[in-house]
């Protein structure tokens, strides 16, 4: 390879790093980057239309719907573990519910959960409650709180980041069982931990693939069962108080959000930010 | 042309003793080799003689009370040596000398030298060494004694070779009658001993090598008896190949017309190997003695301690750690159903085998009577058995350590194996046994569901497990490494190479390890004058084996390779007879066959009677 067939590599603007230029290089091509920032910075500032608003606005609210489904895992726990419930009818119930839409719809899932697959993963799940009952018994109750509390922060961060193709993903799947099972030690029988796991597993990861979530039926019916939980659990006082700051978030956040996307948002600190390569150099 | 003129060293000694006449250096030439000077010769004795044969040839001539020579070739260069002495069995050599047995040879490339395609190519004179003339060289000048008793036996007026008085002494013995009847009967009795000796201990070893069982891969005190039955096997042979007509004893015979085809070099290694061996066996003995007087010193507080130090192990060690493995040791809380049940099973398996053998094994009286007959067994057979003993008794006190770790190695390796092929489940992908590699492919919603479960479940148990194996794993790292120590005393007992390295310091002559030319002095016409000396083998090259073994040793269970295996829960074997293999290279694989030991043996034993 001659000196002159070697190509040296793009001017990339930035410290520390070795390149084949000298030091006091000015690349033309970044003269011209800078004037293109110049001429967008006295551009003139772009309307919101209505759509964009639409748009922010569902996103936010897909959010605030995987909230409240996560909600219906304590829900569930708290129904069996804090009022002492039976859960056998709600469990029935429910599976009931999910068979009939099974047959209703033709989707892909009805398809892949035919009979026998289901009644599989029945008697796997029955067989394997007593292990899940046992997994974590010895853990103290405080640190099951916590980790099930970050267990479920996690949940929804990888729910609500997940693409659409693949909801529910495996990893979420994995953390909602994680979720489960470090709940299911509180439980006191087997059939307790039976059925709260078959509930967890038909709300978020079986209903979900029949129905959309953002169907009006739905949400109306979710909305209502979470207010009603807050208001039994803790009185009216923090119902309210979260009924407020979800409304906030509905109805104000997108405006602001939007607003200071066009307003505030300076398109060249990205450029100013970049002076170091992003990955260490260790020599 | 170069020419190059082979000076023996003593023969300048001579030159200042005929300092006041003519001189005249004989020498010998082959055609594919360089002159060696036999002989300076004054001219007075060489004026009778009409011609010398083809191989001989007047080559230099020094006029009186001149120090210089003028040779009769053109350009000669002249290398002066010592000697070597065949008495001595001194030699030279471009190569080190070979202690190891050639089918035996480790060493990759040489090895593959032996194997028929490549032997093919390393034929062809392209991949030949260049240094032919100079082996065939060395070979003239290691027989120069041999040659010059024949010149003279051919021109005794040129120069004459006093007959020394130990060759006297035994062709007088030799030619006594009486002396050869009582040598012919004594040797049928040796013979008939020797073989039914050898039959013996063929059978022990082929009994301790059975293939359906072979005692020798579990106890290292047959291994020991194997080695000495192949030792004793071998015996024989070596003696016959070294004290064989035309060797050795042709070498020193003055009266030898027909010069050998092999040099007596080709013996030497034999010669060191077998002395070696009996060195060491006798070592052995000795080392015996002093360990038997030892152990009878100590009885007393031997057995004390051990029974001690065995019980301590037992009931502290073992037992306290299986119950605290179950409660949450370090605080880490384990599961509770697992933890119990596999220290359950530990604590039985404790149980067992401390009442079924190891409490009747380890009781005072008992450790005092092994003690006692280990120490008669020493004294008697040597202390490399004895230390064998000890390895065996170790080994088979630590088999509940050997259980523990493969249970335990056993349910990790699945847990690792299982957790990774449903991770691949979750990356959406399978591994594909047949092509060996890992492939997406399209699970079923039930498959997640179950797959998911069983992952959460074991995630969940492997603290358990992790610190069960990680417990016992250690234990039985420490264990292999104590037998690993007490093997390599006994290997260095067994395979020290005490003779070759007390000959290297005593004469290196006789371990050449290649030579060297340098430049000693120059002569008058400032030309340098050149000396052959001979390289003694290097040290490390006589070690070369421990160093192999050693390497291989630290690498199975002492390296990053062996961490890897743990944590992949690959269980840690010992295997040290594949190991000790390279230790094993001066001996062949399998002891001769009596028949080819009766023939050789016999006919050497009756030749030398007669």
């Amino acid at each position: 390879m001659t000196l002159r067939n070697r190509k040296k590599s793009t001017w990339r603007r930035l410290l520390w790093q070795r390149q084949d230029y000298p030091d006091n290089y000015t690349d033309p091509n970044f003269i011209k980057f800078l004037e293109k920032l110049e001429k967008k910075k006295k551009e003139p500032r772009p309307i919101a239309t209505s759509e964009d608003y639409l748009e922010i606005r569902s996103h936010f609210l897909d959010f605030y719907y995987v909230v409240l489904n996560t909600f219906f895992i304590f829900i569930c726990f708290s129904y069996i573990y804090y009022y002492n419930r039976d859960p056998l009818p709600l469990t029935t119930f429910l599976t009931i519910a999910i068979i009939f839409l099974i047959k209703c719809k033709k989707t892909q899932v009805s398809t892949q959960l035919n009979l026998k697959s289901s009644i599989i993963i029945t008697f796997m799940m029955l067989t394997l409650s007593p292990v899940l009952k046992s997994l974590s018994k010895t853990t103290a109750s405080d640190s099951i709180w916590t980790l099930s509390f970050w267990l479920t922060i996690l949940y929804i961060f990888v729910v609500s980041s997940s693409t659409q193709k693949d909801k529910p993903s495996n990893l979420s799947t994995n953390v909602l069982f994680a979720n489960v099972s470090v709940l299911a030690s509180r439980l006191s029988t087997t059939t307790e931990v039976f059925c709260f796991l078959s509930i967890c597993i038909e709300l978020n990861i079986i209903l979900p693939k029949l129905i959309e979530r953002s169907n009006i039926f739905v949400v109306i019916t979710s909305n209502f069962i979470v207010y009603t939980f807050l208001n039994l659990t803790f009185g009216w006082y923090h119902m309210l108080l979260f009924f407020l700051l979800s409304m906030v978030y509905i109805t104000v956040l997108p405006r602001l959000f939007l607003y200071w996307r066009i307003n505030y948002h300076r398109a060249d600190v990205e450029v100013l930010d970049i002076w170091d390569p992003k990955i260490p150099i260790l020599e | 042309m170069t020419n190059y003129v082979f000076w023996p060293k003593k023969l300048r000694k001579k030159e200042v003793e005929y300092q006041s006449e003519t001189l005249y250096a004989i020498a010998i030439f082959k055609n594919d080799t360089d002159y060696v000077v036999l002989d300076v010769i004054p001219r007075a004795s060489v004026e009778g003689i009409k011609l010398l044969e083809a191989q001989y040839r007047v080559i230099a001539e020094k006029l009186e009370n001149s120090t210089q020579w003028s040779f009769k070739l053109e350009s000669a260069v002249v290398v002066e040596f010592e000697a070597p002495r065949l008495k001595l069995m001194q030699f030279f050599s471009l190569e080190p000398i070979s202690l190891i047995l050639p089918e035996k040879e480790f060493d990759k490339k040489v090895r593959a030298l032996k194997d028929g395609s490549l032997r093919k190519l390393s034929n062809h004179p392209r991949y030949q060494s260049k240094n032919e003339r100079l082996r065939q060289t060395l070979r003239l000048l290691n027989l120069y004694y041999r040659h010059l008793s024949r010149f003279s036996k051919a021109y005794p007026n040129l120069c004459y070779q006093q007959p020394s008085f130990k060759d006297l002494m035994l062709s007088l013995i030799e030619h006594s009658v009486l002396f050869l009847r009582i040598c012919k009967y004594f040797s049928t009795i040796v013979t008939s001993l020797i073989m039914t000796i050898c039959f013996l201990a063929k059978a022990i070893f082929s009994i301790l090598n059975w293939k359906m069982f072979p005692l020798v891969n579990i106890s290292a005190t047959a291994r020991q008896i194997a080695l000495r039955c192949q030792q004793i096997c071998y015996f024989p042979l070596q003696y016959s190949r070294i004290y064989e007509k035309g060797s050795l004893k042709k070498a020193h015979h003055e009266t030898a017309i027909h010069l050998h085809k092999d040099l007596p070099s080709k013996y030497y290694p034999d010669y060191i190997r077998f002395y070696n061996t009996l060195w060491l066996i006798i070592n052995d003995i000795s080392f015996g003695l002093i360990l038997s007087a030892l152990l009878n010193k100590h009885r007393q507080f031997l057995a004390i301690n051990v029974h001690f130090i065995v019980n301590f192990i037992f009931s502290e060690i073992f037992q306290k750690s299986a119950i605290s493995l179950a409660n949450n040791p370090f605080g880490i809380k384990l599961n509770a159903e697992l933890g119990t049940f596999l220290s359950d099973i530990f604590l039985w398996i404790i149980d067992f085998s401390f009442t079924a053998f190891v409490k009747p094994l380890t009781t005072e009286k008992n450790l005092y009577r092994f003690i006692d007959l280990l120490s008669q067994i020493t004294c008697l057979i040597g202390g490399s058995f004895g230390i064998s003993i000890i390895t065996d008794f170790f080994t088979l006190l630590s088999i509940p350590i050997y259980i523990f770790y493969h249970i335990s190695g056993k349910l990790y390796f699945w847990q690792i194996n299982i957790m990774g092929s449903l991770f691949y489940l979750f990356c959406g992908k399978k591994k594909n046994v047949l092509r060996r590699r890992v492939d997406t492919n399209y699970f079923q919603l039930d498959q997640l569901l179950v797959g998911t479960l069983f992952f959460i479940i074991l995630l969940f148990l492997t603290p358990t497990i992790l610190s069960f194996y990680i417990f016992y794993a250690t234990l039985q790292m420490i264990s292999i490494w104590i037998e690993i120590g007490l093997e390599s005393i006994i290997a260095m007992v067994n395979h020290f190479p005490l003779f070759a390295l007390l000959l290297r310091i005593k004469d290196p002559k006789r371990m050449p390890g290649g030579i060297c030319i340098v430049s000693v002095r120059n002569n008058k016409d400032h030309e340098p004058i050149f000396e052959l000396r001979s390289n003694a083998i290097a040290l490390g090259l006589m070690f070369k084996p421990y160093s192999i073994l050693l390497r291989s040793l630290l690498n199975n269970y002492f390296s990053i390779q062996t961490f890897k295996k743990l944590l992949f829960g690959i269980p840690i074997m010992v295997n040290i007879n594949k190991m000790y293999f390279i230790l094993y290279s001066s001996l062949p694989k399998e002891p001769v066959s009596l028949f080819t030991l009766k023939e050789q043996f016999f006919g050497t034993i009756s030749e030398n009677g007669e």
